[in-house]
């Protein structure tokens, strides 16, 4: 699905989500608790650890939705610099 | 121009002495503008956004800031009344279903229904997009009990629009929208509504009882943020800003013609800086106005959202600086007038009354609330992407 070094990061960006449960590609982030500035540290965490940038063009609120598209959005960056 | 958007346009123009008379006795007395806001429902105004298959005007939401602009020059209270209303009209035409389409808004149209916002609520710090009281199913009703401590007009609407949490189980951030009648409500008012300005809002706290049936739903239920972002807050802000915009342009307009009614006496270098800046700011929120406006319009000709980062930012950028210059331009004009043609309340010129209902716009939806989100959208956007894009 997707790098598991993905869901380390995410993690503690989403204080509703409790240890034990899984996070799915549609768990919404949100309402798992990622508000606006946190969504600007956790974009520097992930940049920080897959070495990658991501270009603002492609930002939207929508990038950050859910799991899933946050990942597709990064396996993208990923394969381009692949 | 459509011949429906023609006529309105002619029709708004045809109301404005309406709005005019009325809106000091408005401003003393803190009630709605009944006689107003009928003139609006008579000439069909209030159906200004109602597709014209249901019988409205069919306009968008440019037809929206020009209209709102004429009306805010005349009286800043029904403006935002009206303005309000075109907001949530915006939200029904754009997320509601087929069927609370087709009832409801044509009677918007023929100014039958008023629809008012309920949003606000103790204890969530102004935030649009979280709740707390919930919706609770109730066989195939959703039961609402919801108390707001601001409700534009609420006590003169025949519907609203109201945010409550999606089930008693959802977090705080599943919203949803519900469009319900006045009459599947139980109404009171609580608190008094006694303001420095925007007095004819009659904005006082409401707590709403009652049930509506699923299909009132306005959007996904829990999915109240996508309206949020695609209409309310574009509607609002361009409304709001429109009509501050107005206001601010009708007050520098009658301290001019107040400077230049002095005949042959000179005009010192002081005052002419003071119309300066005054022009300065209104030019601006001008100019702003109009390239967020194009923005919000060409994403929606596209079909395109407007949840991209420099959209968002636009958006909230104009209502900070819409509220923030236009309060400052009537704030330094009133210097120009001085303490006997500006400071007084019956004096010939409504500098003092615009002034305090101006003050209102930076609490409006908080702008504090606006900026800090705009600082963290800001470091998702580190081209700095203007409104237009292409500018440089």
């Amino acid at each position: 699905m997707w790098d598991a070094r993905f869901e380390e990061v995410l993690r503690p960006y989403l204080p509703f989500l409790p240890a034990d449960e899984p996070l799915t590609p549609e768990s919404s982030l949100r309402d798992l608790g990622l508000d606006s500035l946190g969504t600007v540290e956790l974009l520097g965490a992930l940049e920080h650890e897959f070495g990658v940038r991501f270009v603002d063009d492609a930002l939207s609120l929508e990038t950050f939705a859910n799991a899933g598209v946050l990942w597709a959005a990064l396996d993208n960056l990923l394969k381009q610099a692949a | 121009m459509e011949e429906e958007l023609a006529s309105a346009y002619d029709a708004a123009r045809a109301v404005l002495p309406v709005l005019e008379d009325q809106a000091a006795d408005t401003d003393r007395s803190a009630e709605f503008p009944v006689k107003a806001v009928d003139a609006l429902r008579a000439a069909g105004l209030m159906g200004l956004l109602v597709p014209v298959e249901h019988g409205g005007s069919g306009g968008d939401l440019g037809d929206l800031v020009a209209i709102a602009g004429l009306f805010g020059s005349r009286c800043v209270s029904t403006a935002l009344i009206w303005a309000m209303h075109c907001q949530q009209v915006d939200c029904v035409v754009r997320f509601g279903g087929e069927r609370l389409r087709a009832g409801l808004l044509p009677r918007i149209a023929a100014g039958e229904v008023y629809l008012a916002s309920v949003t606000t609520e103790a204890g969530k710090g102004g935030h649009l997009l979280s709740g707390d009281a919930a919706l609770v199913g109730d066989g195939d009703q959703l039961r609402i009990d919801r108390q707001a401590p601001i409700v534009t007009g609420g006590g003169h609407a025949e519907g609203f629009l109201v945010t409550m949490r999606e089930s008693p189980d959802a977090d705080d951030h599943r919203v949803t929208l519900c469009y319900a009648e006045r009459d599947q409500l139980t109404l009171e008012t609580t608190g008094e509504w006694d303001p420095l300005g925007m007095r004819g809002t009659a904005s006082a706290g409401m707590r709403l009882r009652g049930a509506v049936p699923p299909h009132q739903v306005v959007g996904e239920p829990g999915g109240f943020r996508a309206v949020a972002v695609e209409s309310m807050i574009p509607a609002g802000h361009l409304g709001w800003s429109a009509v501050w915009l107005g206001a601010a342009r009708r007050v520098l307009s009658d301290v001019l013609g107040m400077v230049r009614a002095r005949g042959a006496e000179k005009v010192s270098d002081l005052t002419a800086d003071r119309l300066a800046r005054a022009r300065i700011d209104v030019e601006l929120v001008a100019s702003y106005l109009a390239s967020v406006r194009d923005e919000v319009l060409a994403h929606r000709r596209a079909g395109t959202s407007l949840a991209g980062m420099p959209t968002q930012i636009h958006l909230n950028n104009l209502k900070v600086a819409a509220s923030e210059l236009t309060f400052r331009a009537v704030d330094g004009l009133m210097q120009v007038a001085g303490l006997a043609k500006g400071y007084l309340r019956d004096s010939p010129i409504p500098v003092e009354r615009v002034f305090r209902d101006l003050r209102s716009a930076a609490l409006n939806y908080g702008n504090d609330r606006l900026t800090t989100m705009t600082g963290a959208l800001a470091l998702l956007d580190r081209d700095v992407t203007f409104a237009p894009a292409g500018l440089l």
